[in-house]
C-alpha cells in the first residue's frame, strides 16, 4: 500500500496491514497515537522518560502481536490501547518510588508547613503529589476527562464505566482535591 | 481559604507538563525493527496471551503455576520411585547370579 493511502487508512486497516508485516502501517499508527498516549503516561508517571519508554513498550507489544486487538471487540483500537497505557503506568507506578514532596511538607498529616508562603513550584509539586494519591478510578477520570479533554463517552468507556458514574467520579476527584489543597493553604485557588 | 470552581479548574491546568522528544514515532520504530519477528513471543507472553484471552483473573496464574508444579512434582517422584525399584532388584539380580557362577566355580 502506498504512504498516502496508509496516511487516510483507519486503525482498523493498519493493523491488518500490520499482521501482514507492514513496516509502514506500524510507523502510520505511531504517527497518528505516540502523542497522546506519551501525554496520558506522563500524567500518570509524571516522568519523561519513564512515559516515553511505557509508551514504547506499549507499542512493541501491539508490533509483536497485532491479533492482541481483535476486530470483533466492540471498542475502537484508540480507546483499547488507553487502558493498555493506563494499565501499564499503573503496573509502573506500583514498583517506582513515592512521589517526592517540597523540604518541610509532612506526607501524612496534610497540614500547612510552618512558612506556608509556597512558591509556584512547590504548589505544582504538591498539586502533582495530591493527584497522584488519589484513588486510581478518581485519578483515570481526571486525567481522562480533564487533562486529556477526551468525551465523558469515550472515557466511560475506556474505565467500562456509565457516563454518570464516570461524572461521579470525576467531581469527587475534583473536590478531594480542593480540600487537600485548602488543607495546605494553596493560594492560587 | 474559599475557591470557587473557575480558579481551581485554572490552577488545576497549570500542572506540569513536559513535552515528548520530537522523534518519539521513529525512535519507537526503529526500536521495535530491531525485535525479531521470529522470535517475538516468549513462552511467558504464549500463557499471558492465553489468560487475557480467557479473561482470567490474576489469582488463576498462581493456580495454574501450582497444578503444574504439583503434576511436575508428582511425575518426578513416581519416576524416582521406579528408578530405586529398578535399581535394587537390578542388584539383587546380579549378586545372585555372581554368587551362583562363584559356587559353580567351586565344584568345578
Amino acid at each position: 500500500m502506498a504512504g498516502q493511502e496508509l496516511e487516510n487508512e483507519n486503525d482498523r486497516g493498519l493493523l491488518a496491514g500490520m499482521r501482514a508485516g507492514s513496516d509502514d502501517a506500524f510507523s502510520v499508527l505511531l504517527e497518528r497515537h505516540t502523542n497522546r498516549y506519551y501525554s496520558l503516561a506522563f500524567r500518570y508517571l509524571a516522568d519523561k522518560n519513564e512515559a516515553e519508554d511505557v509508551v514504547q513498550d506499549c507499542f512493541i507489544k501491539i508490533w509483536v502481536n497485532p491479533t492482541l486487538w481483535k476486530e470483533d471487540r466492540n471498542s475502537s483500537f484508540k480507546t483499547w490501547f488507553y487502558t493498555i497505557v493506563i494499565n501499564a503506568c499503573m503496573d509502573r507506578n506500583r514498583k517506582r518510588r513515592t512521589f517526592p514532596l517540597p523540604v518541610g511538607f509532612d506526607r501524612d498529616d496534610g497540614q500547612a508547613p510552618i512558612d506556608t508562603r509556597m512558591n509556584k513550584r512547590q504548589e505544582k509539586t504538591i498539586l502533582e503529589y495530591e493527584i497522584a494519591r488519589l484513588p486510581y478510578r478518581q485519578r483515570t477520570a481526571l486525567n481522562l476527562c480533564f487533562y486529556e479533554e477526551l468525551s465523558n463517552k469515550d472515557a466511560a468507556e475506556i474505565m467500562g464505566l456509565n457516563i454518570k458514574a464516570l461524572q461521579s467520579l470525576l467531581m469527587r476527584a475534583k473536590t478531594t482535591l480542593k480540600k487537600k489543597m485548602t488543607i495546605r493553604n494553596v493560594e492560587a485557588i | 481559604m474559599t475557591y470557587n470552581d473557575d480558579n481551581f479548574d485554572n490552577f488545576l491546568r497549570t500542572r506540569s507538563f513536559t513535552p515528548a522528544r520530537q522523534d518519539l514515532a521513529s525512535y519507537i520504530l526503529r526500536n521495535a525493527q530491531m525485535v525479531d519477528p521470529k522470535k517475538r513471543l516468549s513462552v511467558f507472553d504464549i500463557l499471558r496471551n492465553i489468560f487475557r484471552e480467557f479473561n482470567l483473573p490474576e489469582p488463576a496464574y498462581v493456580l495454574s503455576f501450582l497444578l503444574l508444579l504439583g503434576f511436575l512434582t508428582g511425575i518426578g517422584l513416581q519416576s524416582l520411585h521406579q528408578k530405586d525399584n529398578y535399581n535394587s532388584y537390578d542388584i539383587y539380580n546380579t549378586v545372585t547370579i555372581q554368587n551362583y557362577l562363584h559356587a559353580g566355580e567351586n565344584v568345578l
